[in-house]
């Protein structure tokens, strides 16, 4: 059988068939479930979410939501990590109008209650922006936790959606144990446009070409 | 990196998604857009315009991963530790936007699984300048500089678009390729202001790359009813024409005061229209490599499918105690 010859020689090491056809297939969840990431920029900053990753635990998508979201910038104090699947949302609202506006306390009525715990709560402020944390509050339902947050954290400005999710199901990689983690970020200087200056040369340069 | 041509293709498909649509949700769903609003994952949308999302931002991802791979065949070779160290973080950035891009196009309801499926198997594309080779460490340069501003170009105006997911995740693409951009332009000043035979390697490079390079945005897209509802719908926010001139606008220029030519001797601005001319790029070319006959279409799709096939019993292996799990679509 022949093999793909190529410029790049790591290709050419990895004698790969140079006729494959077309067909090809994975197998479902193949890439994994997926896990919401938060990340908090700075100790006095609130997390906020940046996105996905598919990992085959909590563990694995720390890691990969470290490289994918905290390996560019200045400082990192913080990430979360949750199975997508719990973490509960609320509807949008339209028209400027809050979410909380539309819990009222029969919600709590009707609910099974279970031994008080913590739960984290999100809210954002405007279509196309990011969920931001806005809380933690203790309740014994998903449905307490709506109220509570709605006494806790209702204020003037409207929420449009609201993320709530326990605080256990987080996998929480923050404060002085973890720091270290972040450290190197100021000296990969050379990640950063402001490391590549080049003005100098292209003046002198010209000023050669010229004389 | 993704230049944005050839993505929407205009049938009689797309008008029959339009046809029974609810014309109440299709007016609110408008309104909003036409408010300045970005759309939603749980939104109601048209049929039509998730379904062109879903292509564009998986065109896009896949154009990020294969487009890794002509640069990092140089990273073995990369002339220095600070070019290898620069160059490694620039390609890591490629894989990661894939990733992001991959996670907005899950939102739409396409699964990551099927997305790779399409790209390896070639029924969905990328794009087309990731199917000629790099020959030398000159070649790599242009890419990072040049093919990573076109990208930009197209980038920024997407990023005003209507859906939220594509643009969150554009606002942080479009941040990380500022260094490309630097890093790039940098590569190329050193080459083009060097030694005769670095400058030779650096001119040689620009004449092999040009015609490829035109062919980045896409041939000329005439205003037609299908890009009409796009446009007004904010999937679609510069014509493949504007993104090419603005290229030219930005760095022919800049191209110019380094001493290189450009191989096309009919490129100039035309004063009195403001519009760059240029010979007309040959679209025969660029349609049989997008369908499959370019100088290394085969060569990525090998490598993308090897690195898939031989990477399955780590996932196998890692999956064990996580089968049970349940699927759910990111959230945002």
């Amino acid at each position: 059988m022949s093999t793909l010859k190529s410029l790049d020689p790591r290709i050419n090491r990895l004698n790969i068939p140079a006729e494959f056809g077309t067909s090809f297939s994975k197998t479902e969840k193949d890439q994994f479930i997926t896990y919401e990431v938060f990340v908090q920029p700075k100790v006095d900053k609130p997390y906020q979410h940046e996105g996905i990753v598919h990992a085959p635990s909590e563990e694995m998508a720390f890691l990969f939501a470290k490289e994918q979201f905290s390996r560019r910038g200045i400082s990192c104090s913080g990430v979360w990590v949750i199975n997508t699947s719990n973490v509960k949302v609320s509807p949008f609202t339209e028209n400027q109008e809050d979410i909380y506006d539309y819990i009222h306390q029969e919600i709590i009525e009707e609910a099974n209650l279970n031994d008080k715990v913590s739960y984290e709560v999100f809210h954002l402020m405007k279509r196309g922006k990011q969920h931001k944390h806005e809380g933690q509050l203790e309740a014994r339902s998903y449905e307490e936790a709506l109220w509570n947050a709605k006494n806790e954290y209702a204020g003037e400005k409207p929420v449009m959606n609201l993320w709530i999710a326990k605080a256990e199901d987080f996998l929480k990689i923050e404060g002085e144990d973890f720091a270290d983690i972040w450290d190197t970020l100021p000296q990969k200087k050379y990640r950063d446009a402001i490391d590549y200056k080049a003005t100098e040369k292209i003046k002198k340069f010209k000023a050669e070409q010229n004389s | 990196m993704y230049g944005g041509g050839q993505v929407f293709e205009s049938s009689s498909v797309n008008n029959e998604l339009l046809k029974d649509e609810d014309p109440i949700k299709l007016a609110e769903f408008e309104a909003r857009i036409a408010r300045g609003e970005k759309i939603e994952p749980s939104d109601w949308m048209p049929k039509l315009y998730r379904k062109q999302l879903i292509r564009m931002i998986e065109q896009h991802g896949h154009s990020e991963i294969i487009g890794a791979l002509p640069e990092g065949t140089w990273i073995t070779r990369a002339p220095g530790f600070k070019r290898k160290l620069a160059l490694m973080a620039k390609v890591q950035d490629e894989v990661g936007h894939a990733q992001l891009l991959y996670g907005a196009a899950e939102t739409l309801g396409k699964s990551r699984e099927q997305m790779i499926e399409d790209l390896i198997s070639g029924k969905s594309k990328y794009s087309n300048i990731f199917n000629y080779p790099t020959f030398t460490w000159a070649d790599s340069c242009f890419i990072s500089w040049l093919v990573d501003a076109g990208a930009i170009v197209n980038q920024l105006a997407n990023a005003r678009g209507s859906y939220g997911p594509y643009c969150r995740a554009l606002d942080r693409i479009c941040a990380e390729e500022s260094f490309h951009l630097k890093y790039g332009h940098h590569c190329v000043i050193h080459l083009a202001t060097g030694t005769p035979k670095q400058r030779k390697m650096m001119q040689e490079a620009v004449d092999r790359w040009w015609a490829p390079m035109m062919h980045f945005f896409g041939p000329s897209d005439k205003i037609s009813t299908h890009t009409e509802i796009l446009t007004k719908w904010k999937v679609k926010m510069a014509t493949n024409d504007e993104c090419r001139q603005q290229f030219l606008d930005m760095y022919v220029p800049k191209i110019w005061e380094l001493g290189l030519t450009i191989p096309d001797d009919k490129l100039k601005k035309n004063d009195e229209t403001g519009e760059w001319e240029f010979t007309e790029p040959d679209w025969e070319e660029f349609k049989r490599v997008i369908n499959g006959d370019g100088p290394l279409n085969k060569e990525r799709l090998a490598v993308r499918r090897t690195a898939e096939e031989r990477g399955a019993w780590v996932r196998r292996a890692l999956a064990k105690n996580s089968e049970d799990q349940e699927y759910t679509a990111p959230l945002a």
